[in-house]
């Protein structure tokens, strides 16, 4: 790989990270509508992104993730893992990089990283299911927090500069 | 070779067998990702080299002051207000630290006076009778509780001019809806004084078990509250019992020993065995995010210098912030106030001159950025709720207990606010997001390294 390629892909690392920070910091003030930065700009990325690029981009978005997300390691990897294969397949039969399929692409993401934490919960069998309910209702914010964020802001993300390299494949 | 890793059937069905995996939280997957996911702490620390707004402020001397004050009303709460019960008596004021694990009768306490206490030595909470010292540990004392199995101590039932003999020890009921446990009552001599006050009376002829300095210092406790008695006529379903109103199980979080007044020159009534304002016991925590991003949660991620342990108190000068929830590659969870799995045993002084008890609170969510609410139990509020009428006025502060490990007393956890319609939350005075950098509490106990390779 070439080492401009290389530092796409730390540039990309370091925006998610930055994004995640972000995230963290908002949100005292947004609570549960806070939208999950990070992960809408890895889907805008992963949407142009080539095959041979999406191992390493999966990397920075778990990394970013492991930045804010507190459910069991395993349920963060669990859900990172699947959003990002998740990704690479509807991207071979929608346009995930419009604002439509990006907006989407989002929304359903981010719920389902926070219907997992919610099914987390309940799998804890430690009376948590009162937080289930409030972990699925903050879910749905999120959801609609991220879908928004993605259509108004996802072209932005996918223009960052630096990140050229890494949007190469077709539309 | 590898195109079967190209299916995307099996891709899929590998992906669903680690969610159930993760769901089913297998210990080593879970530490496996964990490892996984350890650059993350690293990454934001090199990306994040300072926090957003951060501010360092002086101490704050008011709430030092205040924090000091309830220390002492702590340690006055603990003695009896009858004269005849401190009448040549010297008094040890202790903190309960924790449970003994796996014997819920058994707490540790910590006593401002170490010398002074011997095996044997009774405990009180004010004018009741509460246990004896049963051993030392670590720097700790044992207190083996009234409600022990094997605990026994001599009393009477007096009603006017009628008197009878009786043992007390063990749990007979668990506290019920009224709030109140039963002990058992043994060799009960009159089944007439139903609704008598029971109080210690050990004697040489009644404790044939006890002899020389052990007997004194069991009579020390002489005239201590046992509670009411029960006392069904004999055949009753019911054997005989002693209705107590102590909360045995969230109730206990300071107590005196009644040591020999020989022992110690002063009566120690200080409880600063954790002293909150020792700046050796805190250590500076960096953050790695301000608010995890879990749907439900309040978490606030930092990074784990290597000594926080699960459960120390995460403050912010000396208001409470939360508890340490996970610590984990290098970074640890702190589950803040509000937080559903933030529980904290708590006490209420109300205009800074009575102590009532609220148990365990819970985080139950925060209602703006200025107040969270706390769910607490029926009877604690019914307490609390009973203290205020007849002080409808009266200014009310919460503030930890510190009778569990990583929890000293005295931590303001906040002001009571009014909360419309009441509920089984309490409202409580705490700001959203402090830009102060967090300190955990550092302790150690038996179950520490340092304290293991002695």
């Amino acid at each position: 790989m070439s080492p401009v390629r290389w530092l796409s892909i730390a540039l990309f690392a370091c925006v998610l990270a930055w994004l995640a920070l972000l995230e963290s910091a908002a949100r005292p003030h947004l609570g549960g509508w806070t939208p999950n930065l990070s992960l809408v700009a890895a889907l805008a990325v992963l949407a142009r992104a080539e095959d041979r690029d999406g191992w390493w981009l999966c990397a920075a978005l778990l990394w970013a993730r492991g930045i804010v997300a507190a459910e069991p390691a395993a349920v963060v990897v669990a859900g990172t893992a699947c959003v990002a294969w998740g990704a690479f397949v509807a991207r071979g039969a929608f346009d995930l990089a419009g604002p439509a399929g990006r907006a989407l692409a989002a929304a359903l993401a981010s719920l389902w990283l926070g219907g997992l934490s919610a099914l987390s919960h309940l799998a804890a069998d430690d009376g948590s299911s009162g937080l289930a309910m409030a972990a699925g209702v903050d879910a749905l914010r999120s959801a609609v927090g991220s879908g928004l964020f993605a259509l108004l802001l996802g072209g932005l993300l996918q223009a960052l500069p630096g990140l050229g390299p890494l949007a190469r494949r077709a539309a | 070779m590898t195109g079967w890793l190209r299916s995307r059937t099996l891709q899929f069905v590998a992906l669903l067998a680690l969610c159930a995996l993760a769901l089913r939280r297998v210990e080593g997957l879970e530490r496996a990702c964990a490892w996984l996911l350890a650059p993350s702490a690293s990454i934001a620390s090199v990306l994040a080299p300072f926090e957003f707004g951060r501010e360092v402020r002086a101490a704050d001397a008011e709430l030092e002051a205040a924090s000091r004050e309830v220390r002492a009303l702590y340690a006055r709460n603990v003695l009896p207000d009858e004269a005849q019960l401190r009448a040549g008596r010297a008094f040890v004021a202790c903190e309960v630290v924790a449970r003994v694990p796996g014997a819920p009768d058994r707490v540790l306490v910590r006593a401002e006076d170490h010398l002074a206490v011997r095996v044997g030595d009774p405990a009180t909470l004010r004018g009741h009778y509460l246990g004896r010292v049963a051993a030392e540990r670590d720097g700790e004392w044992e207190i083996e509780l009234a409600t022990a199995r094997d605990h026994r101590v001599g009393a009477v039932a007096r009603a006017e001019d009628e008197v009878a003999r009786l043992v007390v020890g063990g749990l007979r009921r668990a506290p019920s809806e009224d709030g109140a446990a039963l002990l058992a009552a043994w060799a009960l001599d009159d089944h007439d004084l139903d609704g008598a006050l029971v109080r210690v009376q050990e004697s040489a002829s009644g404790s044939a078990a006890l002899h020389g300095p052990e007997l004194a210092s069991a009579q020390r406790a002489n005239g201590y509250l046992l509670g009411e008695l029960r006392a069904p006529r004999r055949g009753a379903a019911l054997p005989p019992g002693v209705r107590t109103e102590l909360d045995w199980e969230h109730g206990l979080h300071h107590l005196a020993i009644l040591v020999d007044p020989r022992a110690t020159q002063d009566a120690a009534t200080r409880v600063d065995a954790r002293d909150p304002l020792d700046p050796r016991r805190w250590m500076e925590l960096e953050t790695v995010a301000r608010r995890a991003a879990t749907p439900g949660r309040a978490v606030q991620r930092v990074k784990d210098p290597g000594q926080l342990r699960v459960g120390a108190a995460v403050a912010d000068g000396l208001r409470l912030r939360g508890r340490v929830e996970r610590v984990a590659s290098g970074v640890a969870d702190v589950a803040l106030l509000e937080d559903p799995r933030c529980a904290v045993e708590a006490l209420a002084v109300v205009d800074a001159a009575r102590v009532v008890s609220l148990g365990s609170l819970r985080g139950a969510g925060r209602v703006d950025s200025g107040s969270v609410l706390l769910a607490c139990d029926v009877a604690a509020l019914q307490r609390l709720r009973a203290a205020m009428e007849r002080a409808p006025d009266a200014s009310v502060s919460v503030w930890t207990a510190g009778s569990e490990r990583g929890v000293p007393a005295a931590l303001l956890v906040g002001e009571l606010l009014p909360q419309p319609g009441g509920g089984r939350a309490l409202r409580i005075a705490h700001a959203e997001g402090t830009t102060r950098p967090s300190l955990a509490w550092t302790e150690q106990d038996a179950q520490s390294p340092e304290v293991a390779a002695r």
